[in-house]
């Protein structure tokens, strides 16, 4: 188990690179809140130590992204989303911004994963091979499906 | 990186954890780490505390199976099916072994293991009645051999009072001869493949024809080699009659035979009546001396 030091220092670097991916898959709250603390107590408890904080962050991305998943695929949160269904989309955001992630957002999430790793946090296609446990070509594949998407949705030049 | 791939950097920049949410976040964690330090520490002492349980178990049982498994007391029995049993502090059978072939028959479809003393001396001697082994003049000899005075005697009593009953129950005239013997006479009996009862029997015996071996003694049964000392007896007496206690005088172990030969005169009727548990210890503490 990690020290509560260990973990603080995680939750400052970490926190927005979470809190960025739950945005791409969740629409309700206390969601995030869940994927959050499973992602944090995994690191919590996670037993061996990182190579280096590059390693670190690609575990914790790989990490976020598998509890969104699993989170939308339980029973229980098929169950009762539509209930509980409250809308966590950041406040403070533009209508430009909206307009831009909305795009994003209306791709397949396997879209969504690559084109944020790719230009936001700009892995190369190797490494998000790496991160998403995919082969190269597949994630070229998505990458130029997905950039087609958005060349579609927004217009520009995507490369 | 063109103005499209720029905005959608800005747009992606702009979401940030919230403070709130970073802060229960942080709450959960330290609650977590909390509890599982506490699961640790408890689960330390459950461990120290199965480990204590595991020792304690394995060593009540190691010394609960030493005490069942330990023998401390030998009952013999001698029809002419000569068996021995072996049996724990509890009292009960530990082993059956015969000593001679009618034993064995015996032995061959019975099972006496971890039941009582008195019941296996029950069972064993309603096979032996049922075999026709015990005729009207017959003797049923019961030894024990124990360390511990006070289950000695309630052996004694308990295995009397079965053999009798039984013998009682079959309408069966025939003697009981239930006592104590030491040890040194069980290890004796041993070294001859004998029973303490029938050792006991043909000792007296050679006393009076030294002729007698123990192996040749041995098939029959303890009543025909008590018929034949009290035969040789009659002879002796007449002959012997002042001249052994002048001679003997000394000697507490012929003076013990000379008793025990005087005394199976009459064994045959008082055995039953009497008991000759007084007649018996004074035998066996004479032949161990």
């Amino acid at each position: 188990m990690r020290s509560e030091a260990e973990v603080n220092r995680a939750l400052d670097l970490y926190a927005d690179t979470v809190r960025r991916i739950c945005f791409m898959y969740l629409k309700n709250d206390a969601d995030v809140d869940d994927v959050f603390q499973e992602v944090f107590l995994k690191y919590l408890l996670h037993p061996s130590s990182f190579e280096s904080d590059a390693h670190e962050k690609a575990w914790l991305i790989r990490v976020s992204i598998n509890a969104c998943r699993d989170l939308l695929k339980s029973f229980f949160r098929r169950r009762v989303s539509s209930i509980e269904e409250v809308n966590t989309e950041p406040f403070y955001l533009q209508e430009e911004d909206k307009e831009v992630l909305e795009a994003v957002l209306r791709l397949a999430p396997k879209y969504r994963n690559v084109i944020y790793l790719f230009y936001y946090e700009g892995y190369t296609a190797v490494e998000i091979a790496g991160i998403l446990k995919r082969s190269e070509n597949t994630v070229y594949t998505w990458l130029d499906r997905a950039r087609k998407e958005l060349k579609k949705q927004l217009g520009g030049e995507w490369k | 990186m063109s103005g499209m791939e720029s905005k959608l950097c800005d747009a992606f920049d702009k979401i940030h954890a919230e403070a709130d949410r970073k802060e229960r976040t942080a709450d959960y964690l330290r609650g977590e780490m909390r509890k599982r330090s506490r699961a640790a520490v408890m689960s330390r002492r459950r461990l120290a505390a199965a480990c204590a349980c595991l020792v304690l178990f394995l060593f009540s049982g190691g010394v609960g199976g030493f005490a069942y498994f330990t023998p401390s007391a030998y009952v013999d029995m001698d029809v002419n099916p000569s068996i021995a049993l072996s049996l724990n502090r509890f009292g009960l059978v530990l082993e059956a072994s015969p000593y001679n072939d009618d034993g064995a028959k015996i032995l061959e479809n019975m099972d006496v293991r971890h039941k009582s003393c008195e019941q296996a001396v029950e069972l064993l001697l309603s096979e032996m009645l049922r075999r026709g082994y015990v005729g009207e003049d017959g003797l049923v000899s019961v030894t024990i051999q124990t360390s511990n005075n006070s289950a000695e005697e309630k052996m004694l009593g308990k295995i009397r009072s079965s053999v009798d009953t039984l013998l009682d129950s079959h309408h069966l005239t025939a003697a009981s001869d239930v006592f104590a013997v030491s040890e040194e006479i069980r290890d004796c009996a041993h070294d001859y493949n004998l029973s303490p009862a029938k050792y006991l029997a043909i000792t007296r015996l050679q006393e009076v024809d030294p002729s007698a071996s123990y192996d040749r003694c041995a098939e029959h049964s303890i009543s025909e080699i008590k018929e034949l000392t009290q035969e040789h007896c009659g002879g002796h007496h007449e002959e012997e009659a002042g001249k052994s206690e002048a001679d003997n005088s000394g000697s507490g172990e012929e003076e013990t035979v000379q008793d025990g030969g005087s005394g199976n005169e009459n064994e045959m009727e008082h055995k039953k009546e009497n008991g000759n548990g007084h007649h018996e210890q004074r035998e066996r503490k004479g032949h161990h001396q």
